[in-house]
């Protein structure tokens, strides 16, 4: 018996691992199903801006999901606009200088931080907190790149609207391309959230709004600028007078971050009253492009959405 | 090196020392236009045209005093655009002494002085034209500037592939804003000829035109200090060959006093030591006797016929009556009249200016309105945040204003040309003028059914990063003019915008409602499906 016992107890041990392996597995399988399948995750974190941004990383299982030891990263945050941060119409310094901390500790070789700002450089990375908010991180590169050699034509192939423009040339040889919007209302595309942000890498923005519709050139232009990673700084709304302001500003304390740019966006839109009004992401001209693109899902029903925070 | 030299170049790098670091926040304790306040022919001419700002000349007085006890001693020592000439003329091993018909002519460096005495008491600067000083800064700012600028970025592109393989990022991503001026040519045709015929004859400027140098040694017909010759003279004629200004006669002994620089050339060439400089009083033996020019009755008339002939031109130009109305001035300028008098067109706001929309004009003022600051908008914006301009302006004709105030320093107001603009006339989705403008001027309402960008005046600050923006090709649908430009001579700028109506500051919403034109209920963008 004891030795029966023993016996039974071993198997018992032995089942009830091989229960926690299957539990584990029928865990992790829908959901590899359910991505295949079209379904993104999202995280959703509240709080303020540096610990929600860490929050929402951890959700997704770390920053070493996606950043790599010896990677070449490219954050790309809005800073267009020489604004205090206040305004809510760049990119939070905090949430830059936490996601660019997070990746050096990652084991990041490089982080550079870019956009080709609408306003002068200086006065943008000065006035947004950005270059204040970076000085102290040692390998971080701040980047306004105006210089036409910086840039590479690439071809759309997809692009319905948009064939052919110049990129910045390092985001396309960098390992790893994190996209850091803010969410803002934009008076010609309705919001300003991530796919709307990725203009910022191009070298001429004129042509898109002069020779094309612009609402398809965006999403276009997402065919070929496919970020590993999205996080969306909600932790202001600008919810009129964008993308430059100054109009109405919310506090949400909200970050938003996911694989899907997609289903970022949506979610984003999803945040507030734009314009004083209720805005469905299948509203958004440009979204319904990128969806139609194949680049992620509108559907918000069909996300899993993982929230962290008070 | 000897003392000459070495003062010369300490004064050379310390004019180029002061210039270049202006617009940056270096600070030397000494204002970068300290040159120009120390120029006492620019004194002059403003405080004739514009008395309000004869105190802004207060350093001058050390070149007066100095004029008064040693000459020409400045030309010899201190003037960078001598030192120049002086370094040219070494280099291109150019004559000293042959006489030509014009270095004859001792009174025409008087004459020249005359005249533009003349046309500033009828209200005509011509310190754009012969003020050694405002000429050397504005060709440093239109010419060498922009040619050290191109040539840095063209090394620049060079070295960037290396760079950026290096992962020397402080290098690879360095970029040099070149400015870009328009009459550049024309910079360089009167300062080219001015260098050029220095090179030709040493210093031929300074002999024969440079009005400046001819006050100073009009100054100094008693100064203190003066060329003696001892009577060990051998009448050998080395120091004539020696001296570069032609300041020698026929008699060894003789001096010009309205052209010697003390620069001592002389002294060393004499096999003897006959030479010194001395107090003439003191001076050994046969006393240096004077030989200074005079204007004949002639020429009096001469420079009276031709300054009238000039000062009344400059008057009866139409450009003054009716200035064009894309004439932009720099924030803080003021008005228009006055603007005229104190501007010295020393291009020193040009050379500072943040994105370099600060221009030469060429006819938009006037004749006389040649070299004054102008602001081409199209070709770059005014930046809100950047106030050098009226910072580094040496005589207020821009005036120094805070931060608060240039942002109330209302340039002019744009207009929307319907015709050209895309979304009024071709229904695209363009934003550009409102995305980009810094005070939130332009909005979006509905007319007959689609959404139409306004300007709305009571916000518009005239900064022209619209026109500057606007991406239809050539002539920009938005344009600045100068309808609505604040210009004051003195007072707060903050409270005159106010007084008028002017909202530069926070946004829509905490302005009051009766100036800003609220957007339409149930009005959305166009890149929104309607619900
Ligand atoms: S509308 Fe006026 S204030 Fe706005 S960008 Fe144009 S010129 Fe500047």
């Amino acid at each position: 018996m004891e030795h029966s016992k023993g016996f039974h107890r071993r198997g018992f041990l032995a089942s009830m691992g091989a229960m926690a392996g299957v539990t584990a597995l029928a865990s992790w399988l829908p959901l590899r199903w359910a991505r295949a399948d079209g379904i993104s995750r999202l995280a959703v974190a509240k709080g303020e801006a540096a610990s929600a941004t860490r929050l929402v990383l951890e959700a997704l299982g770390g920053i070493d999901a996606f950043v790599k030891k010896g990677d070449v990263v490219i954050l790309k945050p809005n800073a267009s606009f020489p604004n205090p941060p206040s305004w809510g119409c760049n990119t939070s310094p905090e949430v830059v200088a936490t996601v660019a901390k997070l990746c050096l500790e990652a084991g990041a070789k490089r982080v550079t931080v870019v956009d080709n700002t609408l306003g002068n450089p200086d006065l943008c990375f000065s006035r947004s907190g950005l270059k204040d908010a970076l000085s102290s991180l040692a390998q971080v590169r701040l980047l306004a790149p105006k210089q036409e050699s910086m840039y590479k034509e690439v071809q759309i192939l997809k692009g319905v609207a948009l064939r052919k423009t110049k990129i910045f040339k390092e985001v396309m040889e960098a390992d790893k391309f994190i996209n850091l919007p803010t969410a803002k209302s934009h008076s010609a595309t309705g919001v300003s959230l991530g796919i709307k942000g990725l203009m910022g890498l191009v070298w001429d923005r004129n042509t898109f709004h002069r020779d094309m519709d612009l609402d398809q050139a965006i999403a276009d232009l997402a065919t070929v600028l496919k970020p590993t990673l999205t996080i969306l700084d909600a932790t202001r709304g600008l919810l009129t007078a964008g993308p430059g302001g100054p109009g109405k500003v919310e506090h949400w304390n909200t970050i938003v971050a996911g694989t899907d740019p997609v289903a970022v966006d949506a979610y984003g839109v999803t945040l507030g009253q734009w314009y004083g009004q209720t805005v469905r992401p299948e509203q958004v001209k440009h979204l319904v492009a990128a969806k139609s693109h194949g680049l992620g899902t509108l559907e918000l029903e069909r996300v899993q959405i993982l929230e962290r925070g008070a | 090196m000897n003392l000459r030299r070495s003062l010369q170049g300490l004064f050379l790098a310390f004019f180029f020392l002061l210039f270049f670091t202006a617009p940056t926040s270096i600070s030397l304790f000494l204002p970068p236009e300290l040159f120009l306040r120390a120029d006492p022919l620019a004194a002059v001419v403003v405080v004739l045209m514009a008395s309000s700002v004869a105190w802004v000349f207060l350093p001058a007085a050390v070149l007066i005093l100095s004029g008064l006890l040693m000459g020409r001693a400045f030309c010899g020592y201190v003037c960078p655009l001598g030192t120049i000439l002086d370094v040219g003329a070494r280099l291109a091993r150019s004559s000293r002494s042959e006489p030509l018909w014009i270095t004859r002519r001792p009174a025409l460096p008087l004459g020249l002085l005359g005249l533009v005495l003349l046309c500033a008491l009828l209200g005509f600067s011509l310190l754009a034209w012969f003020d050694p000083l405002v000429l050397l800064t504005r060709s440093t700012a239109l010419l060498l500037q922009p040619w050290l600028m191109e040539a840095g970025s063209a090394l620049l592109e060079l070295v960037r592939p290396w760079a950026s393989k290096k992962e020397w990022f402080w290098l690879s991503d360095a970029g040099l804003q070149v400015p870009r001026f328009w009459l550049s040519a024309l910079s360089l045709l009167w300062m080219g000829a001015i260098v050029a015929f220095s090179l030709w004859r040493a210093r031929l400027w300074c002999r024969a035109f440079c009005p400046l140098g001819s006050l100073l040694g009009l100054l100094g017909r008693f100064s203190f200090l003066a060329r003696s010759v001892s009577d060990s003279c051998l009448d050998c004629g080395a120091c004539q060959k020696a001296c570069p200004v032609g300041a020698i006669g026929q008699d060894p002994r003789q001096t010009s006093r309205a052209r010697c620089l003390l620069c001592a050339r002389c002294k060393e060439a004499c096999p003897v030591e006959a030479i010194g400089f001395v107090p003439p009083m003191r001076s050994p033996s046969s006393a240096s006797r004077e030989n200074s020019p005079r204007l004949s009755r002639r020429g009096l008339l001469a420079v009276g016929a031709v300054g009238l002939m000039a000062g009344l031109t400059v008057r009866v130009d139409a450009g003054r009556a009716s200035p064009r109305d894309r004439l932009i001035r720099p924030p803080g300028a003021v008005p228009e009249a006055l603007f005229l008098d104190r501007c010295l067109r020393c291009g020193l706001c040009m050379s500072v200016c943040m994105s370099h929309t600060i221009q030469p004009s060429l006819w938009e003022a006037g004749l006389d309105g040649i070299w004054t600051p102008r602001l081409d908008l199209r070709l770059a914006p005014c930046e809100k945040h950047c106030n050098r301009c009226g910072l580094v302006c040496p005589t207020g004709a821009i005036r120094p204003l805070s931060m608060e105030e240039r942002t109330h320093a209302k340039i002019g107001t744009a207009i929307l040309l319907k015709e050209r603009c895309l979304v009024w006339e071709q229904d695209k989705t363009c934003l550009v003028c409102d995305e980009i403008c810094p005070y939130d001027a332009i909005e979006f309402k509905e007319v007959e059914g689609k959404r139409r960008p306004f300007v709305t005046e009571s916000r518009c600050n005239g900064c022209g990063y619209c026109e500057h923006k606007c991406p239809v090709q050539g002539q920009s649908a938005i344009v600045v003019t100068r309808m609505g430009e604040i210009r004051l001579e003195k007072g707060s700028f903050l409270e005159e915008a106010h007084r008028r109506g002017f909202i530069f500051e926070g946004s829509r919403e905490q302005a009051p409602p009766a100036l800003v034109p609220q957007p339409l209920e149930g009005d959305l963008p166009p890149g929104l499906l309607r619900p």
